[in-house]
């Protein structure tokens, strides 16, 4: 159960990290330009997935439930170069067998550069981003122990932009692959995939859907009393959402996501609720 | 969970999505040309084929050849600057077999700034052809004498306050059959110099907050009509002095309009097509009601409409962006040397060489005695806003030597352009992505 709970606080990091990032799929901010994106998201998991991708039963009463806010800030520096940083805060209950626990705070600090490599007509952009990450809690206060309390570092490529009216009218996509690589003796080294699909369904609304996927690699594998500390899972998310313009400067998205396989994680539903406001 | 068959899905989910740009060039590609049974196509080796002085030139060549027998004969190219002056002749042997690919690469030592024309010729058994391309050096390095009268200022002085003694006498009418739910659309009515009518069409996007104003002005002898493109600005299409909608006492001939009344400079048609284009900055100033961010109004042109747009940013200051597309007349002179080169002259000098062979008490000296006040690179000194320029490499109207001769003397702090190596008097659709981009900058607009 204890690994349940690490793998529900491994999910909720991810989540964190990457919801900002498709609420603008991808594309540069644009020089001068200001792009600040909360996101609410709700996580709870009674199930999960042991080492060997099997499904297993949570007992009755056991489970994990998190809250997190994360705040995301993007500027644009030129045409091509963005800032970015995202600062996820979270509070998290955890119920198992003969004993419940709780964390909160602040989590990972992931503040860096996106840079735009390729456009094509200014429609698709090939980017890669690099970022620092930094923890900003305590990790021996056991009411903080909220990730894996070493610094580390990401690199991304995305590839994002209007899909071809002759192959998909009014979509528009987001594809990333990233490593992160923590900076601690067993890591975890970290290999991500997120693909994301947006549909304009009028002036004002659309849906999207994406799949985010994640491979954590540590040599240390087995089990501590340390939760923070187990560094091995896998999982795949799929998620749906909504969004609504209500000015040019402020839209929000609605949506869920369920993780539908993985390793050493847990199985789980979600909702979030994240607005996004152009400055 | 076999985790690596599902990393490898995303890998080719963004090796696919990288792949459909690469589909969406290759259909947009303008560069492939098709004549007779084998294909050529000719890439320069930077993208917009501008190069440094300190660079040599290169051009790859794809010859495609796609006859059922080998193609044997010469391959040659031929450099002259745009005043015709040979640089660069080579020749060599070339043989392809039937039905198959192959490549050239052509080097061109590095060069001093202008523009150069570069023909390719192949000679072979069943094809004979001669693909012509244009390229740059160093455009922004290059100089160009103003032809200023010493009384250029004191004569545009003049002609505005003869404007504003007009009274504008505004008219706004709702256009309900043109109007839908999202923007409403007006016919706009103002006098101008010499106390013409003129008319211009205002789409207003339903927006309640104030929105930043596309000022649009007409090409040659262009009638402009409401413009439906966008939903992020106010758009106001003006139509000066005899095009589109404003011929009620202007109306001439497409040939007869670029040198009409030129027989002095306070007669030409000009001087009254300029003062039109500030009449409707004056318009848009003048009716903040109407939901205009006055702050932010850009004016844009292509050809005639971007020379129109020189001179409106030039002369009223209020302007805040300024876009442009192939400008035509600039730098008059150095264009008539230009277009006097070429096989056969293109528009405008072939209209002004037309009616200078038609009319013995005229010729080109007594035309630039008029146009030196009407070249808007004479202008150019006296533009400071931002502005971005687009030009085909290819065009005859407007050679690009005499775009970047306007460019080359904007006193804006800011300003840039897009080079299309393949068109004409045209910009590539590229183009107009980066002028949205470049307005969302300037403007700080969330589209």
């Amino acid at each position: 159960m204890k690994k349940h709970i690490l793998s529900c606080l491994c999910i909720l990091l991810f989540t964190g990290v990457i919801t900002p990032r498709k609420a603008f799929a991808g594309w540069p901010i644009g020089k001068y330009r200001d792009l600040f994106v909360p996101a609410f998201n709700y996580f709870k998991a009674t199930d999960s997935w042991d080492v060997n991708g099997k499904k297993i039963k949570g007992a009755p009463g056991t489970g994990f439930e998190s809250y997190a806010l994360n705040l995301f800030e993007g500027y644009g520096i030129s045409r091509r170069l963005d800032f970015i940083a995202s600062l996820p805060v979270v509070y998290q209950t955890s119920k198992y067998v003969g004993g419940t626990g709780k964390g909160y705070g602040p989590t990972d600090l992931n503040m860096g550069l996106s840079y735009n490599l390729i456009n094509s007509n200014y429609e698709r952009f090939l980017s890669v981003q690099a970022s620092a990450i930094v923890p900003l809690y305590n990790k021996n206060n056991p009411n903080s122990d909220v990730g894996f309390g070493s610094l580390g570092s990401e690199l991304k490529f995305s590839y994002s932009g209007n899909i071809p009216k002759r192959i998909l009218k009014g979509c528009y996509f987001n594809t990333e692959i990233y490593y992160r690589r923590y900076f601690a003796g067993d890591g975890p080294n970290q290999y991500g995939a997120f693909a994301f699909l947006g549909f304009i369904l009028s002036k004002s609304n659309q849906i999207t859907a994406d799949v985010t996927a994640i491979k954590s690699v540590s040599t240390n594998r087995e089990f501590n009393a340390n939760i923070s500390s187990i560094k091995d899972f896998s999982l795949i998310k799929p998620s749906v959402n909504f969004g609504h313009r209500f000015t040019r400067r402020f839209s929000m998205f609605v949506g869920g996501y369920y993780t539908v396989a993985g390793r050493n994680t847990a199985i789980g539903y979600g909702t979030n609720v994240s607005g996004i406001f152009h400055l | 969970m076999k985790t690596y068959n599902i990393f490898l899905t995303f890998l080719i989910l963004f090796i696919l999505g990288a792949s459909i740009n690469v589909r969406a060039q290759d259909n947009d590609d303008k560069g492939t040309e098709e004549e007779g049974d084998v294909v050529i196509k000719v890439t320069p080796g930077n993208k917009n084929a501008i190069f440094k002085g300190s660079q040599g030139i290169s051009y790859k060549l794809d010859v495609h050849n796609m006859y059922n027998e080998a193609q044997e004969g010469h391959f040659s190219y031929l450099v002259k600057t745009d005043l015709g002056q040979k640089v660069l002749e080579q020749s060599q042997d070339f043989k392809i077999s039937k039905n198959t690919r192959k490549s050239i690469t052509v080097k061109i030592p590095p060069q001093k700034a202008g523009f150069y024309n570069l023909s390719l010729r192949f000679n072979l058994t069943s094809y004979d052809d001669t693909l012509r391309k244009v390229f740059g050096v160093d455009p922004e390095t290059l100089k160009s004498p103003l032809s200023r009268p010493a009384d250029f200022d004191e004569f545009w002085s003049k002609t505005r306050q003869e404007l504003a003694q007009i009274p504008p006498q505004y008219k706004v009418t709702l256009q309900k059959e043109l109007s839908d739910a999202d923007r409403k659309v007006y016919l706009v009515e103002m006098k101008s110099y010499n106390h013409l009518l003129i008319r211009g069409w205002l789409v207003i996007p339903k927006q309640s907050y104030k929105q930043p104003v596309h000022y649009r002005l007409p090409g040659y002898v262009v009638g402009l009509n409401p413009n439906y493109d966008t939903n992020h600005f106010i758009t106001f299409n003006l139509n000066v002095r005899g095009n589109g909608n404003s011929q009620d006492v202007v109306n001439v001939g497409t040939e007869d309009y670029c040198y009409n009344r030129i027989q002095s400079k306070e007669t030409y048609i000009y001087r009254g097509v300029y003062m039109d284009c500030l009449r409707g900055l004056d318009f848009l100033y003048s009716h903040p009601e109407l939901g205009i961010d006055t702050s932010k109004i850009y004016v844009e042109g292509s050809s005639q409409g971007g020379t129109l747009a020189v001179i409106t940013a030039a002369m009223d200051k209020r302007v805040k962006l300024l876009a442009i597309q192939v400008p035509l007349y600039s730098n008059f002179r150095l264009d008539k040397e230009i277009g006097l080169k070429y096989d056969a002259p293109e528009f405008p000098i072939k209209f002004f060489t037309r009616y200078i062979n038609n009319n013995n008490d005229t010729s080109w000296d007594k035309i630039f005695d008029v146009m030196d006040y009407y070249d808007p690179q004479n202008f150019a000194p006296m533009v400071s806003c931002p502005v971005i320029m687009g030009i085909g490499l290819l065009d005859k109207f407007c050679p690009p030597r005499c775009s970047f001769s306007l460019f080359n003397h904007f006193a804006s702090r800011k300003k840039e352009w897009f080079s299309s190596p393949d068109l004409t008097h045209e910009v590539a659709f590229e183009y107009y992505m980066l002028q949205n981009v470049w307005l969302g900058e300037n403007f700080r607009l969330v589209y």
